[in-house]
């Protein structure tokens, strides 16, 4: 199977009171994943198989200049894709 | 009576289409004229200009980033039907945090929202699992299996039990 988390975010929005613009500064997201293998057999009871745990944690800065945006910064360390260890059986 | 040997399922990351290379996919960020995307760096331009609903299996290769896959062994004797039996992945997501800063130019202030809890996420699937599926799949991820050929016939007394490896989201014309 093919995967691919994302997250869209419009870039400006406006303060609720004021109206006045306002900027995307900072975004931070934790997807977390459980995939497992399973068999359906003829009864149609499912059993699992093997399972794997998977996430994605994004921490992006993004700077202005002039009302555009330049491209976001990555933050490394609160940045990055985990997959964990293939297990067989259903997950503990 | 039909089998699965237990000792032969597997289940791995191919990210890189050979080996496991969880490097290949890192966490990446762009922007469009209007929004910013939180995306993972493979096959990332389609996911930035929304070219994937979700919905098409032929979109999955071009636009996946993550790609798992799985197999096992079954064993089974002349008159079981392994038509009748799915092979596929189930797979729950939860979204843990997902937090946004805005700020204004000067003194207009900042604003935080997020979006992973009430009222911008149902408040009953805050912090929990959900089935990542469609209708059209429920209660699974997608339907993509091989069942490959028979394997081995075993000798006797297993003399008419075959064994076959059934697969799962292997592309089309691959090995």
């Amino acid at each position: 199977m093919y995967d691919h988390p994302a997250r869209w975010i419009p870039l400006k929005s406006r303060n609720p009171k004021s109206s006045a613009p306002y900027y995307l500064a900072k975004a931070s997201s934790v997807f977390e994943a459980l995939t497992v293998f399973v068999a359906r057999d003829e009864k149609r009871q499912i059993r699992q198989l093997a399972n794997v745990s998977w996430s994605v944690h994004w921490s992006v800065t993004f700077q202005w200049r002039r009302g555009k945006v330049q491209t976001p910064s990555v933050l490394p360390g609160g940045s990055f894709f985990f997959i964990g260890k293939a297990m067989k059986g259903p997950p503990l | 009576m039909i089998t699965i040997d237990m000792s032969s399922v597997r289940i791995e990351g191919l990210h890189s289409g050979t080996t496991n290379q969880e490097e290949d996919v890192k966490p990446s960020a762009s922007t469009t004229e209007t929004l910013a995307v939180l995306h993972l760096n493979r096959n990332s331009e389609g996911i930035v200009n929304r070219r994937w609903t979700g919905d098409d299996d032929e979109d999955e290769p071009a636009l996946g980033a993550v790609y798992l896959q799985a197999d096992a062994d079954v064993s089974l004797g002349p008159r079981d039907d392994l038509s009748k039996w799915d092979f596929h992945f189930i797979q729950l997501t939860r979204n843990y945090a997902h937090r946004v800063v805005y700020a204004g130019r000067k003194s207009e202030g900042a604003i935080i929202k997020n979006y992973a809890s009430a009222p911008a996420y149902p408040g009953r699937f805050v912090d929990k699992f959900s089935l990542d599926s469609s209708a059209k799949y429920l209660p699974f991820y997608n339907l993509r299996t091989t069942i490959g050929p028979a394997l081995s016939r075993k000798a006797a007394p297993e003399a008419r039990t075959s064994q076959r490896r059934c697969m799962i989201t292997r592309p089309a014309g691959s090995r």
